[in-house]
């Protein structure tokens, strides 16, 4: 009873878990001389070990959560506290339109509502970055869920020239433990930035999916404009773009939501040449 | 002679100075208030014909308001101005709360999020004033 106690009151590090395994056993060899009861002991501290490890993914699982609450909570604070003084101006704009006579002043005006306009996106984007709930997992048909989303990309910029090819039909199931909706958000995401780097009429995007043993990499490759060697590591820091539209959330929305599914992602770049996204993923959560 | 008074509840002292000048302009009387309080004596007191207000005030706060001016004058319409995001999963962490303040927020007769078109908040009250006698 007293080690139970020991090892829950510890277990909120999680790394201190191996610490405990150690130690339980060095203690066994020690002590005990009868090998009955040395295996009892072993199979007890097997049992509670294994249920510290679980209460330790709890622990995981609930900073997840903690986290991800805070993290809305203090967007949804920043984006209140910003958009009153935002109102204001807009207000103030009005009334400075209203009682102007001269014509010269009208296009700083109009400057300063778009600035508005384009600060209240920001604000938007950050709450939907904010809005990321801990993933409600379940068996996903990766195939079709990768299709979809290619489909949907593909109508987005139908204007575009770009060729995209995959080795999705060479392979006949493939199903992974997560949450669709974020799988389909991180997949869209990266397709969207394969898709926003390429300028050029011969434009190719190519998927490729392919099974680890217990893991799964998609690689999207791009031959667009790729990154700067020193951009490299900005890329997943919130709010670094350098599209003119871009709000820079998208890919540090993508790693947010792959850290929740125990995955990651790389990129490998060479400016002029393209980039390659490679995702990877547990097959299923009990493997991470 | 028709009553055309608009109470303004917000916090925010320039906002209410700005918004105070276009409705001056386009005709209205206005009257303001910078805390709940106050906005609650005003509203007994003077009786507007509609309500400007924010969800976020010192003292008695704008959500619970909706339900005092509803009860005290039903016809009454509120225009609740605010930043801060409704009807958005976040607002949800306390769902009992929430829920009370969804009901609240159902009574209100227009949401306007900040930073809001005036022209759309011109319109909307030249609409509603129509609306009432």
């Amino acid at each position: 009873m007293l080690m139970i106690i020991t090892i829950i009151s510890v277990i909120v590090a999680t790394n201190v878990i191996t610490w405990l395994v150690l130690s339980s056993q060095t203690n066994t060899k020690n002590v005990i001389d009868d090998k009955d009861n040395a295996q009892n002991l072993m199979s007890r501290d097997t049992m509670i070990v294994s249920q510290g490890i679980r209460l330790g993914e709890q622990q995981v699982e609930l900073d997840d959560a903690l986290r991800l609450s805070g993290l809305g909570s203090l967007a949804a604070t920043v984006a209140h506290e910003l958009r009153n003084p935002l109102g204001v101006i807009r207000t103030a704009i009005y009334n400075i339109r209203r009682k102007n006579k001269n014509p010269d002043i009208l296009s700083h005006l109009d400057n300063i509502d778009k600035k508005i306009m384009e600060s209240d996106r920001i604000i938007n984007n950050l709450l939907n970055y904010a809005r990321i709930k801990t993933p409600q997992f379940e068996q996903v048909d990766l195939l079709t869920l990768l299709k979809e989303t290619i489909i949907n990309a593909g109508k987005k910029y139908e204007k575009h020239s770009i060729q995209l090819t995959s080795n999705l039909d060479t392979i006949k199931k493939l199903f992974v433990e997560a949450d669709p909706v974020q799988l389909q958000e991180i997949f869209g995401n990266v397709l969207d930035n394969a898709y926003q780097s390429i300028d050029s009429s011969t434009g190719i995007i190519i998927i490729n999916v392919a099974q680890k043993g217990a893991m799964l990499s998609i690689d999207i490759q791009d031959n667009g404009i790729g990154i700067e060697i020193e951009d490299i590591k900005a890329i997943f820091k919130p709010f670094f773009t350098k599209k003119s539209k871009g709000n820079g959330l998208g890919l540090t929305l993508c790693l947010e939501l792959l850290h929740l599914h125990h995955g990651k992602i790389k990129v490998h770049s060479k400016p002029g040449k393209g980039s390659t996204f490679t995702i990877t993923l547990p097959v299923s959560q009990n493997d991470k | 002679m028709t009553n055309n008074t608009i109470l303004i509840i917000d916090d925010d002292k320039e906002l209410v100075e700005e918004i105070t000048e276009i409705l001056t302009f386009e005709g209205y009387q206005v009257l303001s208030a910078h805390t709940g309080d106050t906005g609650l004596v005003l509203f007994k007191s003077c009786q507007p014909r509609l309500v400007l207000l924010d969800m976020k005030l010192p003292g008695i706060s704008g959500i619970k308001l909706i339900s005092i001016f509803k009860s005290l004058q039903p016809n009454t319409p509120i225009i609740m101005i605010s930043g801060r995001p409704v009807y958005s999963p976040l607002c949800k962490q306390d769902k009992i709360e929430h829920n009370l303040e969804e009901q609240r927020l159902k009574m209100v007769d227009l949401f306007m999020n900040k930073p809001f078109a005036v022209e759309h908040l011109i319109s909307s009250i030249d609409r509603l004033f129509n609306k009432t006698p």
